[in-house]
């Protein structure tokens, strides 16, 4: 690929996948199931990731927002379709039952074993490739994931798609119609409020709601909505941003720990307090 | 394999700090690549804002005049398509930043760039690029390459990379752009500041901040007790503000306000994600409290413990009693 050789990334092909037919408003919205790394952790055995055992994973709280905002715009529409949709293996859902819990109404999940070190712009693909068949009036997707917060993969999805697009969105207003006043959130606190027509995919940032919990009764519920598994195999060789070479700790500069009982790192701190502020 | 394009990031008409340091950055690894150092700049008056560009190592500055100073995703991305197409550089550097989110990977997407997000570190490995980032939360570091690509797109981390002192000699071209074919697809309606408050994070020369590790909303009024008997200014981490604990003026951090007169930090319970940390870099002493011993605040902190927040709280206010 060189400037004479542009190649825009392409979405997914799912030829085996049918969408149910759209029966009213229809949104989509990516789930992630994001890693948090422990107090102790060892890299694989080619060093390009964390060796999964000491990995722990949740919804990611960024998706969690934008799912809630997906919700509260089916609800104050008067009803509408809630498609959640995830590339990961299937500890993933986990998520995806999880959002099915709180109110999507279906859930997709797309998986290889070889997208283990995907990057955002091949999952970009291949929400797109989902995105492509599913047709919604609104993709919602986190702002970035707590794990790797490249904060990327919605913009790229919808340039794939061709769609407008915003990014760290406090605040959607729309009437499931052709225009949206859409605010998204700047450096130091300012808002910048702003239209733009659906279909669009916007980026939302956490604080933008405060997402539901989902009640044992809607779990158990949740268990009878389909949730249905995508071959990823078509993602492989068809273009990404990156390769990783290599992952490590980083070796930094610590700082300087104060040991003992609270008492006796109080008193220590209460001197450096002292010493700085002479209070 | 030559040449840089750096794109400028300016709010409502007014350069932000992170164009300058996508220069300085781009400056360290000009001499490895060879070819020029260009800039873009768009705006109503993007002459105007040209003068603050023209630093050291810029070769050249593109001024394209767009109808407005308002961000415009797709505005951005017409345009940097259509300089790079004239300038054919192989590495384009856009601010990892509110704006920068919302058009970066559209970029890479649409010309089927090699692309990395939030890169710290550029480095260059014989003829391959070489992009450094966090990953896992900022505990490890990753190490990406690009084979295979002729251009790459980066977004950069702010307050990383250290903006050139010198001015420049660059020859400024205007440059124009047809974004006639966007109208309509995203219309400026208002910025709305913050609404005033008698908190001001960036005032404060101390600060006592707290964050998720305060556990419950009704914890907080002995931590602001123990801010106001310290004499210290009351923050708090993003968390704590997306959960409506505290008002946003409170908020410490990159979507929140910098602390940039802060030189005693007090953190009880932040992990110190990168946007927590953003601008922190000055502060004299950083004091984190963390149960976590691999919590990211650690590497930046001056001093840590990993004792119980709240009987160091306890303890604390003893001492200042």
């Amino acid at each position: 690929m060189d400037w004479d050789n542009i190649a825009p990334f392409e979405a997914a092909s799912f030829d085996d996948y049918t969408a149910p037919d759209k029966t009213g408003l229809r949104i989509l919205v990516t789930i992630k199931h994001a890693a948090q790394l422990g107090d102790e952790y060892e890299f694989t055995a080619d060093g390009l990731d964390i060796a999964g055992e000491y990995l722990e994973h949740d919804l990611n709280e960024w998706d969690d927002a934008a799912l809630e905002q997906a919700l509260l715009l089916v609800e104050a529409l008067g009803g509408g379709e809630v498609v959640a949709v995830s590339v990961g293996p299937e500890e993933a859902d986990k998520s995806l039952r999880k959002a099915l819990a709180k109110g999507a109404d279906r859930a997709i999940r797309i998986w290889d074993e070889r997208l283990r070190l995907a990057d955002p712009v091949t999952i970009a693909r291949a929400v797109a490739g989902v995105a492509a068949k599913e047709q919604p009036d609104l993709v919602l997707t986190g702002t970035q994931s707590s794990d790797h917060a490249h904060g990327s993969t919605g913009t790229a999805l919808a340039r794939i798609l061709g769609l407008p697009h915003g990014a760290v969105i406090a605040a959607v207003e729309w009437d499931g119609k052709a225009a949206m006043k859409i605010t998204r959130e700047l450096e130091g606190g300012t808002r910048h409020v702003f239209e733009m027509p659906a279909p669009a995919v916007l980026a939302i940032q956490t604080g933008t709601n405060v997402p539901r919990y989902a009640t044992m009764r809607m779990i158990k519920q949740a268990k009878k909505k389909p949730l249905e598994v995508l071959d990823g195999a078509v993602l492989i060789d068809g273009g990404a941003g990156y390769k990783v070479r290599r992952m490590y700790t980083p070796v930094q500069e610590k700082a300087e720990m104060l040991e003992g009982s609270a008492d006796e790192v109080a008193a220590r701190i209460a001197d450096l307090i002292r010493d700085r502020k002479g209070n | 394999m030559a040449g840089i394009l750096v794109v400028a990031e300016q709010v409502d008409g007014v350069l932000r700090d992170i164009s300058a340091e996508l220069i300085g950055a781009a400056n360290t690894i000009k001499q490895d690549i060879g070819g020029p150092l260009e800039v873009v700049v768009v705006g109503s008056s993007p002459q105007d804002l040209a003068g603050s560009l023209n630093l050291e190592g810029v070769d050249r500055i593109y001024c394209v005049s767009a109808a407005g100073d308002h961000f415009d995703p797709l505005a951005y991305e017409q345009v940097v398509f259509e300089i790079g197409t004239r300038a054919k550089p192989s590495l384009i550097l856009v601010g990892h930043t509110s704006s920068g989110m919302a058009y970066g990977a559209a970029v890479a997407a649409r010309l089927g760039s090699g692309f990395a997000s939030d890169v710290f570190k550029l480095s260059m490995d014989g003829e391959e690029f070489v992009a450094t980032r966090s990953a896992y939360g900022n505990k490890v570091e990753m190490e990406l390459g690009f084979s295979g690509k002729g251009v790459v797109v980066l977004t950069l981390r702010g307050a990383t990379f250290v903006p050139p002192e010198n001015p420049g000699n660059a020859e400024i071209e205007t440059v124009e752009v047809d974004l006639s074919a966007l109208e309509g697809m995203s219309t400026h309606v208002e910025y709305q500041e913050a609404p005033p408050s008698d908190i001001d994070i960036t005032k404060a020369d101390f600060i006592l901040s707290v964050g998720r590790g305060i556990q419950d909303k009704d914890n907080l009024p002995r931590f602001s007790d123990l801010a106001d008997r310290l004499g210290a200014t009351f923050g708090c981490s993003r968390p704590i503000v997306d959960a409506g604990w505290l008002p946003k003026p409170h908020q410490v951090g990159q979507s929140g306000k910098v602390a940039s007169n802060c030189n005693l930090y007090l953190a009880l319970g932040i992990s110190g994600a990168v946007q927590h940390l953003f601008g922190m870099k000055h502060v004299d002493t950083i004091i984190a409290v963390n149960t976590d011993p691999d919590a990211p605040i650690f590497n930046v902190a001056t001093y840590g413990t990993t004792v119980d927040l709240f009987e160091l709280t306890d303890a604390l206010e003893r001492h200042f009693n």
